[in-house]
This record gives structure tokens, C-alpha cells and sequence, in this order.
């Protein structure tokens, strides 16, 4: 997952499809490169190899190795780039659109897969055990319940979300 | 105006920030909020970039639940507050995907209607706080961190967080300093992926307080004191440098200002021991 390149063999139209078919993905075509959002990005100053303006124009030219790079990863959705952006491509759910493509053929990585494998199965990010639970009774809290994990297995059931937590992604 | 709201935990507060709910909890009383329990779920937040669509059933699940209770749901934290604020409008707006996810909610014998509204606490003291609230004064040079998604993407979430953060400290007695970068992300989302990043984002907005003279930062989202009040610890070592910015969160910084004990307020639990100013400025 190094930086992404640019490699003519690996350009498909099928990728700018896949992206406008997300939610939030619709309007990557609009975008004119002004860099509006890497000049806005929080994230890019610590980190140069995450360009949101790049990685768009990458996206759109149906460079498929966008999908195999962890740099859309990076991005910590503050949503300052859609605040600004000119062409309202609302560049932060481009990202999104793109993660959601790339998770959906199986690539994800670990630290995303890891904390949604809790959500999956228990419907929250940390388990509250009796020892949380015992120490909020002391702070004068209420217990948190935990939720019925058949219910959170049936509402998930038949999403692609379930098929990559279970590691059973579609193949393209 | 109603008084009785589901409050929504989401998942950081329960496990390691009690102290903001415990803080909610008893400026919420003093002010007529009356807060009730259910078991809720993740607001769907984390799952967004694997499933967006997955993410919004999370969301409408928890909406559902309310909307079986008659209730409004109350978040304290950023990120579960603009999660359900954008799938309620979502699911109120676009009838054909709110079929697709009643469709999946029926499995679990819920369905969304439309019938409830989504609030930020915060949004709901600013309502209700009066000058005759205010017992003490907490006279301290103060920077208010709104955090993101108290604000943004704006499209969706718009309730005039900073203007109510900054209403709220000048109330108490602080005087509220302004100071670069304020608007920008804590450096919290980014700690999955890599820590160091994080600090580093969050040492900026350290830098910056500190730049203005700040004495305390105050927070209103478990994300963002998480980076300004923890990381600030680890920052210091780490940078070997000194901010001096303990962070409160809001409730526990107007909680202080309505009279309310300390201990009442969880403000051992904070990492920065914020004692030494408080003892200086609260009157």
C-alpha cells in the first residue's frame, strides 16, 4: 500500500462507475483540480502522500490501484475540504465512496476491519463489561445494557457489510 | 419545549470519558432536561467508510428506537450527534430509501417513520440557560473547541455550535480567546490509523491555545478531549514541550459555574489535572 501509480494497464472506466454509484461518490466528475482540498486538508501537512486532489483525479481516471492504496484511509473526514470546494464534489464523501468500493472487494485495512468485527457482533465499538459497568455504578451512572446480538445479526444480514466482516467480499 | 430526551451514549463515553454524562447528567437536572435510558447500538459512524448503507441501518435502528419511545434523541458527542442528524434528515426526505431501510428494520420488527428530531446536548442548555444559572464565575482566559461535526458538513448540521460554546463560557465568567486553526479536526479519527499523526494534529491546536495564553480549553465532544486533554499528556513527553491547556468539557466547565460539586462533575477523571487554574479563577 505505497503511494498510488499511475499504470495505464490497470486504467478502467468501470471505476468512476463503481464510485458514482456510492452515496456521496455522485458528482467526482465535476471536479476541475484546483487543489481547493489538499490546501484545506488538516492531514496532508503531516502527510504528503495523503492528497485528496490526487487521489480524486486518480479515481476518476480509473486508476484501479486507488483501491489497493491506504491513502483514502487517511482522510479524517472534517468534511473542511466539502465546506470549500468550489465544485461542490463534497471531496470527503468521494473518499468515502471510494473506502466503500474498496472494502466492498475486500480491502480494508486492518485497523477499520478490527473495530467494525466488535460492531458486527456486539453492536458497539468497545465492549462495556461489568468492570466498566461497576465502575459507572460508583461514578452514580446507570448500567449500559447490551444489545440483543441476534437482533444486530439479522439487521445486518444480506448487507455487503456482513459479507466483509465474514471475509466473503465479491470478486471483480 | 419538551423536557424528556433518550440520551444517546454512542460508544467512547461509556468506555472511557464517564465524566462528560456524569457532567451532562447533573447540569441536565438543574436545567429541567430530564434524560432517559435504552440500550442503543454504534450511531453507525465507524462503519461508514466499509458500508455506508450498513452504517445508515445502524443509525436507523437507533432512530427507530426512539421514535417507538416518542422521544428526541440527545447525543453528547460529535460524531454520534451529526451521524443520526444526517440519516434523520436522510430517512425524512428521501422516501424511496427510507423504504429500503424499513425494508431491513422489518427483520427486527422496527420501522423508521419520521417523527423524531435529533439534538447536541449543548444545543439544548444553550436553550434553557439563564444568568440566575450562574453562582459562580470562573474567570480564566478560555479557547472553545467545537470540534467538526458539531458544524460540518454544515448542508446537515447547523445549529450555531461555536456561537452557543462561546455564549456558554462568556456566561460562566470566562473570557473566551479566539485562536488559529480553532475550526480544525483534534486529531482523534486519525489515531486508528496512526498515533503519531494524531498527536500531531492535536499539538497544533495545543500550540495554538497556548500561543493566545489560554488557561483551559473546553470541549464538547468525547473525540476532541480526548486528543486536547490525553494526547496533551503524551504530547508534552513526547515533544518535551509544555501547553498548560487543561480541557474541561463544557458540562463540566458550566456545571463548576452553576455551583455543582466537583465530584458531581468527574473532574478527577481528567487527564490534565485542570485543579491549579481552577483554583486561581473559580469564584
Amino acid at each position: 500500500m505505497e503511494k498510488i501509480e499511475l499504470k495505464y494497464r490497470e486504467v478502467s472506466s468501470d471505476l468512476v462507475k463503481k464510485v458514482k454509484q456510492e452515496p456521496g461518490g455522485e458528482f467526482i466528475s465535476r471536479c476541475y483540480q484546483c487543489g481547493t482540498c489538499t490546501a484545506t486538508c488538516v492531514v496532508n501537512p503531516f502527510k504528503d502522500d495523503f492528497n485528496p486532489r490526487r487521489i480524486i483525479r486518480m479515481a476518476a481516471l480509473g486508476v484501479e490501484n486507488v483501491l489497493d492504496s491506504i491513502e483514502p484511509w487517511y482522510c479524517a473526514v472534517c468534511y473542511l475540504c466539502t465546506e470549500r470546494c468550489p465544485r461542490d464534489v463534497k471531496p470527503a464523501a468521494v473518499l468515502m465512496a471510494i473506502k466503500n468500493v474498496a472494502a466492498n472487494e475486500g480491502k480494508v485495512p486492518a485497523a477499520f476491519k478490527n473495530i467494525n468485527e466488535n460492531i458486527a457482533k456486539i453492536g458497539r465499538l468497545f465492549e462495556i463489561d461489568d468492570f466498566t459497568n461497576f465502575m459507572r455504578e460508583d461514578m452514580g451512572l446507570p448500567p449500559i445494557e447490551p444489545i440483543d446480538e441476534e437482533e444486530i445479526k439479522k439487521l445486518i444480514s444480506g448487507t455487503r457489510f456482513e459479507k466483509i466482516i465474514k471475509g466473503e467480499e465479491s470478486e471483480t | 419545549m419538551s423536557d424528556n430526551y433518550l440520551y444517546f451514549p454512542g460508544c467512547n463515553i461509556p468506555y472511557r470519558e464517564n465524566q462528560y454524562e456524569l457532567s451532562a447528567r447533573a447540569v441536565a437536572e438543574k436545567l429541567g432536561i430530564k434524560l432517559h435510558d435504552r440500550p442503543f447500538t454504534c450511531c453507525g459512524l465507524n462503519t461508514e467508510p466499509l458500508d455506508e448503507f450498513a452504517a445508515l441501518l445502524f443509525s436507523a435502528r437507533n432512530i427507530a428506537v426512539a421514535e417507538e419511545e416518542g422521544m428526541d434523541l440527545v447525543a453528547l458527542c460529535n460524531g454520534c450527534y451529526k451521524t443520526l442528524r444526517v440519516a434523520n434528515r436522510k430517512l425524512k426526505q428521501d422516501e424511496k430509501l427510507r423504504e429500503e431501510v424499513n425494508e431491513k428494520l422489518r427483520a427486527i420488527g422496527r420501522e423508521v417513520k419520521g417523527t423524531i428530531e435529533v439534538y447536541h446536548l449543548l444545543d439544548l442548555i444553550s436553550d434553557r440557560i439563564k444568568p440566575e444559572h450562574i453562582v459562580k464565575k470562573i474567570s480564566a482566559r478560555v479557547a472553545p473547541f467545537a470540534g467538526c461535526h458539531s458544524s460540518r458538513p454544515s448542508e446537515y448540521v447547523d445549529f450555531g455550535a461555536k456561537e452557543k460554546l462561546e455564549k456558554i463560557i462568556k456566561l460562566a465568567g470566562g473570557k473566551v480567546v479566539r485562536y488559529r486553526d480553532m475550526d480544525k479536526c483534534c486529531g482523534a479519527p486519525l489515531l486508528a490509523l496512526s498515533e503519531e499523526l494524531g498527536i500531531n494534529l492535536a499539538r497544533q491546536r495545543l500550540l495554538s491555545m497556548k500561543e493566545r495564553n489560554a488557561e483551559l480549553a473546553v470541549t464538547m465532544c468525547p473525540f476532541c478531549q480526548v486528543s486536547l486533554d490525553g494526547l496533551q499528556v503524551k504530547a508534552e513527553q513526547e515533544f518535551n514541550e509544555s501547553y498548560n491547556v487543561p480541557s474541561l468539557y463544557i458540562t463540566q466547565f458550566l456545571g463548576l459555574a452553576m455551583g455543582i460539586k466537583p465530584e458531581k462533575l468527574g473532574l478527577k477523571e481528567n487527564k490534565k489535572d485542570p485543579s491549579k487554574v481552577l483554583k486561581k479563577a473559580v469564584m
